[in-house]
């Protein structure tokens, strides 16, 4: 069970830092 | 403190400097694929690489495929190191026959050691086997030194390049900077490791009879009689060699550079804290050489050398100073006696030894420690904490210390130009809003993430404070040096806490986990920016990045932006520990 949440929380935590990738590079050019 | 002590710190920075020189020339040729004495032996080797691996070694990366392929690399190795722990009583090379990993535990050491943090939750010797030493966390500690020598060096491209949208291929730069600069120091630092009787063998634990037997009582009343002890073996020297050059710091044993089998003389000492800042220090030139101004890189190393200094001077201070409560006890400093606080150090390294290893390992993310930081007197043991949360620039952790530096140095530059009411420049790239924005997000996440944890943690009695052995003002600097330490990736524990516990475990690897990461991806972003930037020729409202003001203004920036995060929480933590231990009172 407790293998289960690892790749779970592998996932989350890669597919977050993808996500973090992209939305600093969607932010060049935007003025906050 | 003693002149013998200041002579000693003062041949180890010496050294450092001297070395500093030659080894960032060779990082140079390394990066910019010049010719380099390894090349007809490593040069096969890297194209065979390759070759396996469908790599176009000439194809170059914007950053966010540098960013992506970081990431991938990162999570294959995660996986990997996860999966060999928990299978590890299937493996060979367990000769003491020990179980798999517990789940949460291996999830807490995988991201540790890809993250170059190396916390560890557990006892090394009576948790790990040979092959995860060796095939889980040995390899992450060139993997993940290399992945920093990588994006530091991605950075200083994009610093360097113009009008260019790319800054380099990781797996190049990866595979370069394992290869070329990884593996043959190390390879000669375990030898000289060896020399100095540092163990490197594959044998079962040695059982031996006490000389004088140990009769001891247990939690349950009960008294024994100890006439063996188990002598822990293997294969250290090759994982300590890079532990150290790698500024990973993950000791084979749970006592760390402590443990004589790890750390057994005054030499290996001193060679084990030059390995620490050898690449780092190098870096710099590095920096200088391939932005073209040799300048800027030692302006750069002299902040660094400032910083350094601060800290040692204040822990070796604090530590010559013994516990003022103590009373009839001569702890003056003799020929027979180190004198001052002795407590959790090692009497062949000394006061001068044990504290200079405290501040080399915290400016440097490395985490290695040959003294127990949660003995130092209040003082003594926030200078390791604020080298952490000064961002570990300070020489810093292979790659990550330079790259945190030069995010600092955009920060000093920008408020160099806000100063005079120009546009800031930094080698002639100018520093607009997303540069700002992506080096505020940078700084800003690293003491949202330490901050935060540390007060979810402090406010959970049954989770965080359940695992204290210390409370009071000692009790919140052990929870914040914890979560310091894995969010700045540095990985040395002040000790005094149980963090194997679930909370801890999966806190302290998220910690981890944001604090490499999250702050990697601006940097890049910063980088991939300045690379795509026109040089503008340097004029009179230019502000020089090579000379002794700049280096005022850059460990200004670094002290202010510090104090002002940390201040608040340091003054509850080890201040209000000082002054009541002045107010005789101890935690």
């Amino acid at each position: 069970m407790l293998d289960v949440i690892a790749a779970i929380a592998f996932g989350l935590l890669f597919g977050l830092a993808a996500i973090y990738i992209h939305g600093c590079d969607r932010l060049k050019g935007t003025r906050l | 403190m003693t002149l013998n002590g200041w002579l000693q710190i003062a041949l180890f920075i010496a050294t450092v400097l001297l070395l500093a020189k030659p080894m960032g020339s060779y990082m140079t040729a390394v990066f910019e694929r010049r010719k380099t004495f390894f090349d007809p032996m490593l040069g096969p080797i890297e194209r065979l690489l390759y070759r396996i691996s469908g790599i176009n070694a000439d194809e170059e990366m914007r950053w966010t495929q540098y960013a992506v392929a970081m990431l991938v690399f990162s999570a294959a190795t995660l996986v990997l190191t996860y999966v060999v722990e928990r299978l590890q009583a299937f493996l060979p090379w367990n000769p003491q026959h020990l179980p798999g990993v517990e789940s949460s535990l291996a999830l807490n050491t995988a991201i540790s050691f890809t993250t170059n943090t190396n916390w560890q939750a557990y006892s090394p010797e009576s948790t790990m086997s040979y092959l995860t030493q060796m095939l889980g966390l040995a390899t992450h500690n060139f993997w993940s030194a290399a992945v920093g020598l990588a994006l530091a060096i991605a950075f200083v491209r994009g610093i360097a390049r113009r009008e260019m949208k790319t800054i380099g291929n990781f797996w190049v730069d990866l595979t370069r900077g394992t290869l070329w600069i990884l593996l043959p120091i190390s390879i000669l630092f375990s030898f000289a490791l060896v020399s100095q009787g540092v163990v490197q063998n594959m044998r079962p634990y040695d059982t031996v009879k006490l000389v004088e037997p140990q009769t001891i009582t247990g939690s349950d009343g009960k008294t024994s009689t100890m006439t063996t002890q188990t002598i822990a073996q293997g294969p250290v020297a090759s994982q300590e060699a890079i532990k150290m050059l790698g500024t990973n710091g993950g000791g084979f044993f749970n006592a760390n550079s402590a443990h004589p089998f790890e750390n057994p003389t005054p030499l290996s000492n001193f060679l084990q804290m030059v390995a620490i800042f050898l690449l780092p220090a190098g870096l710099c030139v590095t920096l200088g050489q391939m932005v073209k101004s040799p300048k800027h890189g030692w302006a750069v190393l002299a902040a660094m050398v400032v910083l350094w200094l601060a800290g040692t001077f204040t822990a070796y201070w604090a530590e010559s100073h013994a516990n003022p409560l103590l009373h009839n006890v001569d702890a003056k400093v003799s020929q027979v006696q180190s004198g001052g606080n002795m407590e959790g150090k090692e009497v062949r390294f000394g006061i001068a030894n044990s504290a200079l290893f405290a501040v080399v390992t915290t400016d440097a993310s490395c985490g290695a420690v040959n003294a127990m930081h949660d003995s130092f007197t209040p003082l003594g043991g926030m200078v390791p904490m604020v080298n952490i949360l000064l961002g570990e620039v300070v020489f810093g952790g292979v790659g990550a210390g330079l790259y945190g530096m030069l995010v600092f140095v955009v920060m000093a530059v920008f408020i160099a130009g806000l100063m005079v009411g120009r546009t800031p420049e930094y080698l002639g790239k100018k520093i607009e809003s997303f540069d700002v924005q992506m080096a505020m997000l940078y700084l800003l996440i690293f003491p949202l993430l330490i901050l935060g944890f540390t007060s979810v943690a402090v406010l959970m009695p049954h989770l965080g404070l359940a695992s204290l052995t210390n409370h009071g003002p000692h009790g919140l600097s052990e929870i914040l040096y914890a979560y310091t330490s894995a969010t700045g990736n540095n990985g040395s524990a002040f000790a005094g806490l149980n963090a194997n516990t679930h909370w801890y475990n999966y806190s302290l690897g998220a910690a981890m986990f944001f604090g490499r990461f999250m702050m990697i991806v601006p940097m890049l972003a910063i980088a991939g920016n300045l690379a795509s930037k026109k040089i503008v020729p340097a004029s009179a409202g230019t502000f020089p990045v090579t000379t002794p003001l700049f280096t005022v203004l850059l460990t200004g920036v670094i002290l202010i932006v510090g104090a002002l995060t940390f201040f608040p929480v340091l003054s509850l933590g080890p201040v209000l520990e000082h002054l009541l231990m002045q107010a005789g009172q101890l935690f």
